[in-house]
């Protein structure tokens, strides 16, 4: 995919990755290197798979591939052994590290009531682990115990979803 | 007149083509060190491929050979417990994962390595709606990953369990081009004949791969009371090339087939001298010599 400036007929250039959404869907931003317009690609949950599936990055590999990325990234249940063993850090790519970070735990110092995991259930599996933690690291800011759906509605607020 | 795709050098900053060459370089660099790859298929489910592939594997092992063993059915694998290895440790380093290691060194790497329970299904993270879309894409790069990211180290022998059906000897013949041959599992019925056929069409045909031959498997059973040998499935074709493709081997039943691989200890090493193991054995002979003969004529797969 390649993005042409009509005005100046110039091939864009990748700008900014805009980052997953919790839905799955994600933005990537082309500039013109001569008139600096822009244009914002956004990517379906079915197509933004598609990107992941080919084991590539949007933006470009800021490092090397490590061995076995795409299966440790991607695999949604895998042996607590693979996980404490195969991790390693996320590249410096951000989307490949928001994918990351969904597989990072998160620590067991708040309570989250039935009705706010519930609600957490209705986010797509991928990024429900991002999306959890988040809302926990918003939960310890502002010193809550349990995290609930209106701590949750705050923390979207927060992060402006 | 507006730019057209190929008018524009690159991809605008991804460079998209640039990171699947990086995959392809680093799947030929490790593959360097690999002198015979070998695909165990079948269009047929329940045929007993991960059985030959086993057996063979071990029997390449007993002949002195260094032998690596992928499982390549992703959503079903067996060989861990054919192996008698699951539950291994998992280890990476820069270099990429060390294999399991079974019996008589043999290495395997296995999507059974990496799920969590028996009951874990392979699960990938991404949108719950038309997964098709893309779950395919997702098992030829964890294929990919498990060609190019173990260190397999030197091989005289890559062996790969493939899952029923024809569509992953397409994924295989892209990730390994020089694919030396495969050995194609059927059991003497009309209808596994059938489906077999369309693989062997599709490989040997259409993706100019070598096929070395056809194991035919369940063709008989030996009673453990008269010791005399019936067909499991009604007679077999005398022809020397059923199908047409070489007959590389017979091989009758034998219930401890099933209880070697549960076991995890492969049964060539405990029955050798069974009808079954006889058979075995023959069929790794004559592999083997498809092999030695393929490997020394550059000229393998012609395209027609």
């Amino acid at each position: 995919m390649k993005f042409v400036c009509t005005e100046c007929d110039e091939p864009m250039k990748f700008d900014q990755n805009g980052g997953l959404d919790d839905d799955g869907s994600m933005s990537a931003t082309f500039r013109c290197p001569s008139c600096e317009w822009g244009v914002t690609l956004l990517i379906n949950p079915q197509e933004t798979q598609m990107v992941r599936s080919l084991g590539v990055k949007i933006g470009g590999a800021t490092v090397p591939s490590q061995p076995m990325e795409m299966l440790q990234s991607h695999l949604a249940n895998p042996s607590e052994s693979v996980t404490e063993t195969l991790r390693t850090p996320g590249a410096s790519c951000p989307f490949s590290a928001m994918v990351q970070d969904t597989f990072n735990t998160t620590q067991g110092d708040l309570r989250w009531a039935a009705e706010a995991e519930q609600r957490l259930e209705r986010a797509p599996s991928f990024v429900r682990a991002m999306v959890r933690r988040g809302i926990e690291e918003f939960a310890r800011e502002q010193g809550y115990a349990e995290i609930t759906p209106q701590v949750m509605d705050e923390a979207r607020a927060r992060m402006g979803m | 007149m507006p730019k057209r795709y190929r008018d524009i050098a690159g991809d605008g900053g991804s460079n998209v083509a640039g990171q699947v060459a990086e995959q392809i370089a680093r799947l030929r660099t490790r593959m360097a060190g690999v002198k015979r790859t070998l695909a165990v298929m079948s269009g047929k489910g329940g045929v007993g491929k991960s059985t030959i592939t086993t057996n063979l594997a071990m029997f390449f092992a007993m002949q002195g050979w260094r032998v690596g063993v992928v499982d390549a059915d992703i959503n079903g694998p067996s060989l861990a417990t054919m192996f008698g290895v699951r539950g291994h440790q998992l280890q990476l380093d820069t270099n990429g994962v060390l294999p399991a290691i079974g019996p008589l060194g043999v290495q395997l790497m296995s999507m059974d390595l990496f799920l969590a329970e028996d009951k874990t299904p392979v699960v990938w993270n991404g949108p719950n709606a038309e997964t098709f879309l893309w779950r395919g894409t997702m098992e030829m790069h964890t294929l990919r990953e498990f060609l190019s990211d173990v260190q397999w180290g030197a091989l005289d022998i890559l062996l790969l369990d493939l899952p029923p059906g024809a569509e992953r000897v397409s994924t295989i013949r892209d990730l390994l081009p020089d694919l030396h041959g495969t050995v194609v599992v059927t059991i003497p019925s009309a209808v596994s004949h059938l489906v077999v056929l369309k693989s062997i069409t599709l490989a040997r045909d259409l993706l100019h791969t070598p096929v070395l031959g056809l194991v035919e498997n369940m063709t008989s059973y030996v009673c453990p009371t008269c010791e005399q040998v019936h067909p499991l499935f009604g007679p077999t074709s005398p022809e020397e090339m059923p199908l047409g493709v070489p007959l590389l081997g017979r091989i009758p039943f034998d219930p401890r087939l099933a209880a070697a691989g549960d076991r995890g200890t492969p049964y060539i090493l405990e029955y050798g001298t069974s009808p079954a193991g006889q058979a075995l054995f023959q069929m790794g002979e004559r592999v083997r010599t498809c092999l030695e003969t393929i490997h020394e004529d550059p000229v393998r797969s012609p395209a027609p």
